[in-house]
């Protein structure tokens, strides 16, 4: 074991630690970002350090340090017991952590190029060319490339044994146009929004993705969006695409699932849950066609991992089943709590300097039957939205508002005009007992979510979400403009 | 705390090794930001999260004529710097020339901070035990209640250093304080948030009362259709209103890229004429900041006078395209969000919060709005949802709790209909605002609780 691991909590034990876990981080992220022809940003970072969590007396105590010599692991093992018997003051229930967890092992994301060895000056290129094809485009004002790559190098080492060491990697890249003119702004993004889509995967995403040839389209797209008409105001049906879906599936199922703040320990920020315990099991959250799973083993997927920031090994469960609600993420705090046998692996960090809490994995709509061009034929009167613009939820996860980028009318079984400003809302369990039809696996994507915020101080999170197009009835679309 | 000799001692060294490593003609910036900050958390009354860190980022510009490479570490070990240097300048080397790259500022005289503000010993000295204490006074209100409380008490320290190839060197230090608490009832529940440099001015007995309260009043709320309402906006409310039109409007990139409703419109009444909105970095009331993330100094800067937009915020890249000078606004996530204003402040009016609710003849009083995000860029039109208690005014009065609501609207159409700006102004996530009422706020949906 390293030694500073070893130390740390030999440390945290000898001042009186009944439990404490050690987590050493180096993270390493590379940016290329291209705005307006013009390279903006190349930028390589690191960021290292550990973090000790002491359990004494029933109560949590963290300390984390950028320095990893001798003397700061004896300090920072020492004030997270100092900080957990401050925790003690102001504490009713002790912490029950379950049965003991001793995951030994290493775990590394398969990956066909690593995207550390991919020579800047291609990235760089790739970028520019694409940009240059996007701003080609009349009435195009601002574009935006970026690549990015993410090497998370970590060790676990608990005093129950776990010893686990991961390498995560990540990669994501994106192009998007926005146009401008009449009063208007349109904005195109590619292959997902907020700028990128990112992956466990190595630079074949990248090359995968082929920004470069779908530069023109996005560019195209964002201008017509210009003239294109409003989209509506009404109720009508839906076809939702898999990213806009998969952010659906992350902000209605994923976060509401999460087992900490079912118990309110979200309550003063990212809020409550309407999942709570008693609906475990019973309750009808969607149609007999929805099923979701939480699957931290998806092979290249945003979330996946070897074993979760508890050195609990990776899993995948089913969390809504047929249309039932059956499952929760968790740690194994919280495991305990509700009494089940184990965590489901879902303890989360964001780095060396913040603690696990419940977080998403993957969670994912599972593929249906249908062909989207059979879907489409299908529905008589409807809208068809795709790429995320806007996302708001309520704090208990029941009324949320989705904005897409961009839009199409369906009339008679056929993709009609393009729409702007397209929004949806509705009310989590009324939505998803309206899908009645889920396209297929050959239309299924594992899609990245790279921004997922929790906590306090606040973690930015990467989580993955599965999903194809499918479609829901009786939604009330075009709110605003 | 690592003090301004070890700072400054890093940042000679990293200059020197660029200088060494890139040659005669290499520019380079590096900023140091340090920091100890803890947080204690707690939720259904205790503490269940409490955390400590100590960390130091090293950020690098290195600059080859005009083109610029980045590179970041954390710790200030000698091979940390080398590590750091040596990867900006690969980056520089792979890099295109940024025609607008405007290189590395002059040192320029800072301003001078009030004197001790920004800075408080008593949030330096602040103990695991002293921020359990704060969070045990909530609880203990919230418990005798009957209510449950779930918050956080913060204490943080920092020092940054920016120095440059070209003569700056700017060092600063501040603390920052927080107490945050949501108590929540079987059917209701209240916010309760102070923040400010100095932990000792935390009064969480304060807190704990304006939450309990707040959720005590806000018991039982009944349904309300959605439709178009006056509303009065507490200053929760009222910073997450300041903060997308500036963020969305008032800053340099935005208007470049004519994103921004007041691109080609500088000087003109965009807005009503009760809205006075300035960037005040040196406001000893705020979170004092004398220098931005290029080392530029900080001043004061009135964006919007009367209503009249007067100026929007840059960075030395987007002055540069601007044909402008950097308004002190360089952060350094600027390449994604642009040259931010992170120290608003909205003039006071003259009235109090009854005669802010008097004014209102059917409205609603808003603690605090929840999720907010951008609809549409040009008209700031934003959708979120109410949180922490509403409550319906009617003639003048508050009448009685409703349930949350949806809210789909143009941020800047609403601060074109303000009815009143209160008096007494209070710092809500960076920002100083007092509570504003609006006329025609529209509510696109609601909730059951």
């Amino acid at each position: 074991m390293d030694e500073l691991i070893a130390r740390a909590l030999d440390t945290a034990v000898a001042r009186g630690a009944q439990y404490a876990d050690v987590r050493r981080v180096r993270q390493e992220r590379q940016l290329v970002l291209v705005r307006n022809g013009t390279v903006e940003s190349v930028s390589l970072e690191e960021d290292a350090g550990f973090g000790i969590r002491a359990l004494v007396d029933g109560a949590w105590g963290f300390a984390a340090s950028y320095k990893t010599d001798a003397a700061e692991a004896d300090a920072v093992a020492a004030a997270a017991v100092r900080t957990a018997r401050a925790s003690a003051r102001v504490h009713l229930r002790p912490v029950v952590l379950g049965e003991p967890v001793r995951s030994r092992g290493a775990y590394r994301t398969p990956v066909q190029r690593d995207p550390f060895a991919v020579p800047l000056d291609e990235q760089i290129s790739l970028l520019l060319r694409s940009d240059e094809a996007m701003r080609r485009v009349p009435r195009v004002t601002s574009t935006t490339g970026q690549i990015v790559c993410v090497r998370d190098t970590k060790t676990f080492a608990s005093t129950e044994g776990a010893l686990t060491e991961q390498e995560i990697v990540q990669t994501g890249g994106g192009i998007t146009a926005t146009a401008t003119g009449d009063g208007e702004v349109q904005r195109r993004s590619y292959p997902n929004s907020g700028g990128r889509n990112q992956v466990c995967e190595g630079y074949e995403f990248v090359e995968r993705a082929d920004l470069e040839a779908n530069a023109t389209r996005v560019a195209e797209e964002a201008v017509a969006l210009l003239a294109a008409p409003q989209c509506p105001a009404g109720v009508t049906t839906l076809i939702l695409d898999g990213s806009q879906l998969a952010l659906q599936v992350h902000e209605s199922c994923g976060h509401p699932i999460e087992l900490d703040r079912v118990f309110g320990s979200e309550a003063a920020y990212a809020g409550t849950s309407f999942l709570t315990t008693d609906r475990l099991g019973a309750f009808r959250y969607g149609s007999d066609v929805v099923t979701m799973t939480a699957d931290a083993t998806l092979p290249g997927a945003l979330g996946t991992f070897g074993w979760d920031d508890e050195g609990v090994p990776a899993q995948r469960i089913e969390v809504v089943k047929e249309g039932r609600f059956v499952g929760y993420l968790t740690d194994r705090e919280n495991a305990s709590r509700l009494g089940l046998p184990g965590s489901m692996g879902a303890a989360r960090a964001s780095g060396w300097n913040r603690i696990p809490l419940v977080r998403m994995t993957n969670v994912s709509l599972e593929p249906g039957t249908w062909a989207l061009d059979a879907l489409i034929a299908d529905t008589d009167d409807g809208i068809y939205m795709e790429t995320n613009r806007s996302w708001s939820i309520d704090d208990r996860r029941l009324n949320f508002q989705f904005g897409t980028e961009v839009a199409y009318e369906i009339k008679g079984g056929k993709r009609g005009g393009l729409l702007k400003n397209a929004t949806y809302t509705g009310i989590t369990p009324e939505f998803w007992r309206s899908c009645d039809a889920i396209c297929d696996r050959d239309h299924w994507i594992a899609w990245g979510t790279p921004n997922c915020g929790k906590g306090q101080p606040s973690q930015v999170m990467h989580t993955g979400h599965g999903a194809a197009p499918a479609r829901f009835r009786g939604v009330r679309v075009g709110v605003a403009r | 705390m690592i003090g301004e000799a070890a700072l400054k001692a890093a940042a000679d060294g990293v200059l020197r090794r660029a200088r060494r490593a890139g040659g005669a003609g290499a520019g380079a910036e590096v900023v140091l930001v340090a920091r100890d900050a803890a947080l204690t958390r707690f939720a259904e009354n205790q503490i269940h999260q409490h955390v400590g860190e100590r960390d130091v980022d090293v950020h690098v510009r290195v600059a080859l004529g005009k083109r610029v490479g980045g590179a970041s570490v954390n710790g200030l070990d000698a091979a940390a710097l080398d590590r750091v240097v040596e990867r900006a300048l690969t980056a520089a080397r792979l890099q295109r020339e940024n025609p607008d790259f405007p290189g590395f500022p002059e040192a320029s005289p800072l301003p001078a901070a009030p004197d001790g503000a920004g800075y408080a010993a008593a949030t330096a000295a602040a103990t695991p035990e002293a921020r359990a204490d704060r969070a045990g006074i909530v609880c203990r209100r919230a418990a005798a209640a009957g209510m449950s409380s779930a918050g956080a008490c913060s204490t943080s320290v920092r020092e940054e250093v920016v120095a440059n190839s070209a003569g700056t060197y700017a060092y600063q230090t501040g603390t920052t304080a927080r107490l945050l608490t949501v108590v929540s009832g079987d059917t209701s529940s209240g916010y309760g948030d102070r923040q400010g440099p100095d932990f000792a001015a935390l009064d969480a007995e304060s807190v704990a009362e304006e939450a309990a309260g707040k959720a005590e009043r806000g018991r039982d709320p009944r349904d309300l259709d959605p439709g178009v309402y006056d509303v009065v906006l507490e200053p929760y409310a009222a910073e997450d209103v300041l903060s997308f039109v500036a963020y969305l409007g008032l800053q340099g990139r935005a208007v470049l890229e004519q994103t921004s409703f007041a691109a080609g419109k500088l000087g003109q009444r965009l807005l009503s004429e009760a809205v006075t909105l300035r960037d005040d970095p040196l406001d000893p009331a705020g979170l004092v900041d004398r220098f931005d993330a290029e080392g530029v100094p900080k001043r004061p800067l009135t964006l919007v006078d009367r209503g009249v937009v007067r100026a929007v915020t840059y960075d030395r890249l987007t002055a540069a395209r601007a044909g402008t000078q950097s308004t002190g606004h360089a952060t350094r996530g600027a390449s994604f969000f642009g040259p931010v204003a992170a120290h608003l402040s909205l003039e006071p009016g003259a009235l109090t919060r009854a005669e802010l609710i008097g004014k209102i003849d059917r409205g609603l009083l808003i603690t605090r709005f929840w999720y907010t995000r951008p609809v549409h860029p040009l008209s700031v039109t934003v959708t979120g949802m109410t949180r922490d208690s509403t409550f319906l005014i009617e003639r003048g009065e508050v009448t009685r709790p409703v349930k949350n609501l949806r809210f789909t609207q143009s941020y800047v159409a609403a601060l074109g209909r303000v009815l009143g700006v209160g008096r007494e102004a209070q710092l809500t996530d960076g920002v100083r605002t007092p509570a504003i009422a609006l006329g025609g706020f529209t509510f696109t949906g609601k909730s059951d609780y």
